[in-house]
C-alpha cells in the first residue's frame, strides 16, 4: 500500500494505491493517525479511492475510526472514485448509510 | 506457501491448493495466487474479488485467533471450478469455532457514533458466498464456501 497526499482549496486529499489488507492495515492506520486522526491532523479529508485495489474489514476499520474521529471534531470525511467491488462490501456493511461517498473527486471537493 | 496448480485427482476440473503457514505475509502471497487462478480461469473480476475477500476475512481470523495458541501449525486451502461453481474448503487445526453460528451478526443500520470497530468479517463473508458450512472433523475445523458464477454478477450481492 502506498498513501499520497495534497491539500486542495484546504481539504486534505489522502489517495491510498494497492492493497489495504491485514497485513497492510497497521501500516494504513499510521499515516491516518499521521495526517488526520492525531492531535494535529486535518479535520476536512477526502479520501480518493481511484487507485485502490482492495480492502479488507481490517482496513475498513481504521476508516470507521478516521471517521468516528472527524465527526467527533465536526470535521468531515469523504470518500469518492471507489471501485465496483469495493463499493458493493461497503453497501453490504451499511457504510455507504454513515459515510459519505461521491463518483468523482470534483464532486467530493464540492461537499466542502 | 507452496500453491499448487493442477487437476486434482482424476478430475479435470480447474484445481488450486495450497498450505500456508499462520502467517500474514504467506496469506497475502496466496490471495494473489488465488486471484490469478480464478481469472485466468475466466472468474470475473467482480466474483474473483468476493472470493478472495472472503477467504481473507476466514484465513485471517484462523491466524488472529484461532490458531494462536499453537506455535507451528498448517493451514490448508482447495479450490476448484465445477459447474459454474467455484468451491472453497480451508481447514485448519485451531480450536473448534463456528464463524457462521458463533460470530455475533453485526447490526449495520446503526449510526456512526454507536458502530462497533470491527467484527465486520464474517457477516461480509455470508453476504458475498453463496453457501457457508463449518464442521468440526477430529481435531480440525474446516469451512467450505461455494459462490455460484453463473448468477449474481452485475447486481449487488444479498
Amino acid at each position: 500500500m502506498n498513501l499520497t497526499d495534497e491539500t486542495k482549496n484546504g481539504v486534505l486529499v489522502l489517495s491510498p494505491q494497492g492493497r489495504i489488507d491485514t497485513r497492510t492495515s497497521s501500516e494504513f492506520e499510521q499515516a491516518m493517525m499521521a495526517h488526520a486522526i492525531g492531535p494535529e491532523g486535518a479535520t476536512q479529508v477526502v479520501m480518493n479511492f481511484g487507485g485502490l485495489d482492495y480492502i479488507n474489514s481490517t482496513g475498513m476499520r481504521v476508516l470507521l475510526i478516521l471517521a468516528k474521529r472527524l465527526a467527533g471534531v465536526k470535521g468531515k470525511l469523504v470518500l469518492c472514485e471507489m471501485k465496483e467491488h469495493i463499493l458493493e462490501v461497503f453497501k453490504i456493511s451499511g457504510f455507504n448509510q454513515i459515510l459519505t461517498i461521491t463518483d468523482t473527486e470534483a464532486d467530493a471537493l464540492q461537499r466542502f | 506457501m507452496a500453491p499448487r496448480r493442477g487437476p486434482a485427482g482424476k478430475s479435470k476440473a480447474p484445481a488450486f491448493s495450497c498450505k500456508l503457514d499462520k502467517d500474514l505475509g504467506e496469506l497475502s502471497e496466496m490471495l494473489v495466487a488465488l486471484e490469478e487462478f480464478a481469472e485466468e480461469h475466466g472468474v470475473s473480476p467482480l466474483q474473483t474479488q468476493r472470493i478472495t475477500l472472503s477467504v481473507d476475512e476466514l484465513v485471517t481470523n484462523i491466524i488472529k485467533y484461532g490458531t494462536r495458541a499453537l506455535e507451528h501449525t498448517h493451514i490448508h486451502l482447495w479450490a476448484t471450478i465445477v459447474d459454474g461453481t467455484f468451491h472453497i474448503e480451508i481447514e485448519d487445526h485451531g480450536i473448534p469455532f463456528d464463524p457462521f453460528h458463533e460470530a455475533p451478526v453485526p447490526d449495520t443500520t446503526l449510526p456512526l457514533e454507536e458502530r462497533p470497530i470491527g467484527g465486520l468479517g464474517v457477516f461480509l463473508v455470508q453476504s458475498l458466498m453463496t453457501t457457508t458450512n463449518y464442521e468440526r472433523i477430529k481435531d480440525r475445523n474446516r469451512i467450505t464456501l461455494t459462490r455460484s458464477l453463473s448468477a449474481g454478477d452485475q447486481e449487488e450481492a444479498q
